[in-house]
């Protein structure tokens, strides 16, 4: 289960379907009926809550602030990462050993990169689910304005990792 | 991030190469995105004098500056090109859910340029654009291409991406295609759909999630909910009849200002078809062909057969289009009309235009028909307005002896549904008869004869909708001197009066809440900005991605203004907005004189006008001095009132001589992908 899954308020909710067509791995189907105002609506449903990757972009999406994003428990041994969704997620070059994992899994393809080189994460582009996180063995991905660290040369880094 | 993405996607069809085009934020402070970025990257790529259908014209698939930024009622997408049907601007617009996914894509807009020699179709998601081979797919109609083009470009555990399509009209050029997303919801105006054949561009197919969002997301919301409430408080249970307006017949022709929010219990209550009943009473709803008159020729019984609440019964749902809180769609379930021999089952419920166009207007009250014929239409991707104008001059031409059973291969009489079917499937596949009608009223006049004109109703070459401009002057002058003619959507005295600019626009005139209409036929400065207003705005609401209902719920419920500079920080005032909206109407002015337009090209058809007056019926005696009028906004809007063309002066002072002339390296950087 994601660390964060999102909870719609029904009785806020107007259907715009933000949250459908802005969700990154179109978790939300129109499975959730009401009669209202004499008439059949459908409205968005999370039908497989454990597909949702916790981004809250689909709470981000909705104009009348109709979804809380809940906080669950982590799986067990596992760390939980809950994200500040205010700041951005950015890479340390230092600590970056260009292995890949974060631009693989993306579901955004935020990640730039090649091999063995320190990836950049393109922060327009970014939806801040924290999977990038899940696949950092090296604890070189952070979620905050701090100003990404200047490269520093290679021989001092890789004495560094090693 | 201001609402807007910076950059759009030019995509080469004759090369098959695709260029990322990052631009200034001076255009969209001075232009907006959407229809307005469209018409301005319009001017400046597609020659004077380019074959609508050949490959200089540009086709723009865009979506507005406040999609997805959190503002309701504002999901609409646009295509923008050279109209084969007027020669000029030609644009149309569409709900249902493509606006986001352009955006998704990190573009603000889709040019394309050149033509491709075989079917493609685009395909965009985070790792960028890529036409693909689209022959597998070219000959289906533009909801199963669709359903088809979304199962191949769909990764389980992806965003499922949406798509937009043409469908058969379009494959065949008609200047009456469109083009059409989510199941038939269609941007079906002047032949955008036929521009999109004419490339070989069968669909796009968007699947990004590059995220979108304005200056200041918490204002924006707060506006949101403040809309969204007002709105969902205007209702009126199922139950009540459409039949109930029909008690309009009754009231005195009145100039009526209410809140906006009114027309929001019509549309909520029954979508834009409870309008009919209404709309043929008050004298609204053109009948037989703008010649005739609802009480001679449209009994109550059979718009009663025909209204709202008949699509009510046949209602499974209501539908929304993206960031709409509104709902004025539906879906119907029509497996078991007559007529039906395609098995069309779950529908999109039928628009007014197409209700009336297929009913009262050709004086059929077979509901059936109407309800077969626009899925039909909505399938082959072409536009219920112009296709029923169009029949509607073969009907009349067949009932007055200028076309023979011999011509047409069966008879053709006012409300004969049987006739009407046959001639509108001819007309979406280009088959028989219907080769001639398929790209509308002045084209079928070019091919039959001069003496079918008075028969061919249009301004500019665009059929109009089902909104008789005779009881309207303020409508009938908007038909005239809109840079795209012909469109309801550019306004008129009633949703003028719903809109309410006064309380927010320093220089547009006021309307009184209840009052006599005679005033609105005088020729005076004060008529003529009030249309200016209607116009204006109309290109403020396409640049931000705005629904017509939307802008017609007034200004007190839907905060365009608030809005645009929330996404933007900009700090302009709605007088500064207003202003982009001057220069975005002077500018489509002036790409029509650019491809050769004579401003007066766009006079309406006599009937549209009342000349010569309707002799029985609400719009008996009717005329609109049009001339007056078109000359009298003209001055209004800067323009030379006895030619039509913006006046040097005027060009200056929006400066567009600087953004439509300049280097165009001034406001653009390529990059080729």
């Amino acid at each position: 289960m994601a660390n964060y899954i999102p909870q719609i308020r029904y009785d806020d909710c107007y259907g715009c379907k933000a949250c459908l067509y802005n969700c990154p791995v179109s978790l939300f189907d129109l499975s959730y009926h009401v009669t209202r105002r004499g008439m059949r609506r459908e409205l968005p449903f999370t039908k497989r809550i454990e597909d949702c990757i916790g981004c809250g972009v689909c709470a981000r999406a909705c104009p009348v602030e109709a979804i809380d994003m809940v906080k669950t428990e982590p799986e067990e041994g596992k760390e939980a990462i809950y994200m500040d969704w205010d700041a951005p997620v950015r890479i340390d070059p230092n600590k970056c050993i260009g292995c890949t994992a974060c631009a693989r899994i993306c579901p955004s393809n935020a990640i730039k990169g090649t091999v063995k080189n320190p990836h950049v994460i393109d922060e327009d582009q970014c939806i801040r689910c924290g999977l990038c996180f899940t696949k950092c063995k090296k604890d070189a991905i952070y979620n905050s304005n701090d100003p990404i660290p200047e490269l520093v040369a290679k021989e001092e880094v890789k004495a560094d990792t090693e | 991030m201001k609402g807007y993405c910076g950059k759009i996607l030019k995509v080469d069809l004759t090369t098959k190469t695709c260029t990322d085009v990052y631009i200034n934020d001076e255009i969209y402070e001075n232009f907006l995105s959407g229809a307005a970025l469209g018409a301005w990257w319009c001017y400046r790529n597609i020659p004077a004098g380019a074959d609508p259908m050949g490959p200089d014209n540009v086709l723009c698939i865009t979506s507005g500056l406040l999609t997805s930024t959190g503002s309701v009622i504002t999901g609409r997408w646009m295509c923008v090109t050279k109209s084969p049907a007027t020669g000029g601007i030609g644009e149309a617009n569409c709900g249902g859910t493509f606006a986001p996914f352009i955006k998704a894509c990190g573009y603000d807009m889709i040019a394309f340029h050149g033509a491709s020699d075989t079917p493609v179709y685009l395909y965009c998601d985070n790792d960028g654009p890529v036409l693909k081979d689209a022959s597998h797919i070219w000959g289906q109609d533009a909801a199963v291409a669709e359903k088809m083009l979304v199962e191949e470009n769909t990764v389980p555990g992806k965003k499922r991406p949406q798509a937009c399509t043409i469908g058969w009209a379009g494959e065949n050029k008609s200047f009456m295609a469109g083009v059409c997303n989510d199941n038939g919801r269609i941007a079906a105006r002047q032949g955008v759909g036929g521009v999109m054949g004419s490339k070989m561009l069968k669909g796009l197919v968007l699947g990004g999630t590059r995220p979108v969002s304005g200056a200041n997301p918490e204002e924006i919301k707060k506006l949101s909910k403040m809309c969204a409430k007002r709105v969902n408080m205007a209702f009126l249970p199922p139950q009540v009849p459409a039949g109930l307006l029909n008690v309009a017949k009754f009231l005195p022709e009145l100039q009526l200002s209410p809140d906006g929010i009114f027309t929001g219990v019509l549309m909520g209550t029954w979508g834009t078809a409870g309008a009919s009943g209404f709309a043929a009473q008050t004298g609204e709803a053109p009948i037989k062909n703008w010649g005739g008159s609802q009480k001679e020729d449209f009994h109550i019984r059979k718009i009663n057969k025909t209204d709202g609440s008949q699509m009510l019964k046949l209602q499974t749902n209501r539908y929304y289009c993206y960031s709409c809180v509104y709902g004025c769609g539906g879906e119907l379930d029509i497996s078991h009309i007559k007529h039906n021999d395609q098995g069309y089952s779950r529908v999109h419920k039928p628009e007014y235009e197409s209700q009336w166009d297929f009913t009262g207007f050709l004086l059929s009250d077979d509901n059936d028909a109407m309800l077969f014929l626009n899925e039909y239409c909505n399938r082959a991707g072409i536009d219920t307005i112009s296709t029923g104008g169009v029949v509607g001059m073969a009907i009349e031409a067949y009932e007055n002896g200028l076309l023979t059973k011999e011509d047409v291969g069966y008879e053709l009489h006012w409300g004969d549904a049987e006739g009407i079917i046959k001639l509108t499937k001819q007309i979406c596949h280009r088959e028989g008869i219907g080769d001639v009608l398929a790209d509308g009223c002045k084209k079928a006049v070019e091919r039959l004869g001069p003496e079918f004109a008075k028969y061919a109703v249009h301004a500019g070459g665009t059929e109009p909708p089902m909104h008789d401009s005779r009881p309207d002057p303020q409508q009938a002058t908007l038909y005239a001197i809109d840079a795209t003619p012909s469109r309801h959507t550019s306004g008129g005295s009633l949703y003028y009066g719903c809109m309410h600019l006064w309380k927010k626009v320093t220089w547009a005139p006021p309307a009184v809440l209840v009052g006599g209409k005679e005033g609105e036929w005088q020729i005076s400065d004060e008529e003529s900005l009030k249309v200016l207003a209607c116009a204006y705005f109309k290109r403020v609401v396409d640049g931000a991605g705005g629904c017509y209902f939307g802008f017609i719920l007034g200004t007190a419920t839907y905060p365009m203004f608030e809005w645009l500079d929330a996404a933007t920080g900009w700090g302009k005032t709605p007088d500064d907005y207003m202003w982009i909206g001057r220069r975005v109407f002077t500018m489509r002015h002036m790409f029509n004189i650019k491809q050769g337009l004579d401003p007066w090209y766009s006079r309406p058809h006599g009937r549209m006008v009342g000349e010569p007056p309707l002799k029985v019926g609400k719009n008996a005696g009717k005329t609109v001095p049009i001339d007056a009028k078109m000359m009298n906004a003209w001055k209004n809007a800067g323009f030379d009132e006895k030619t039509g063309m913006p006046l040097p002066e005027t060009v200056e002072a929006l400066n567009l001589n600087y953004f439509l002339e300049g280097p165009i390296e001034n406001f653009i950087k390529e990059e080729v992908r």
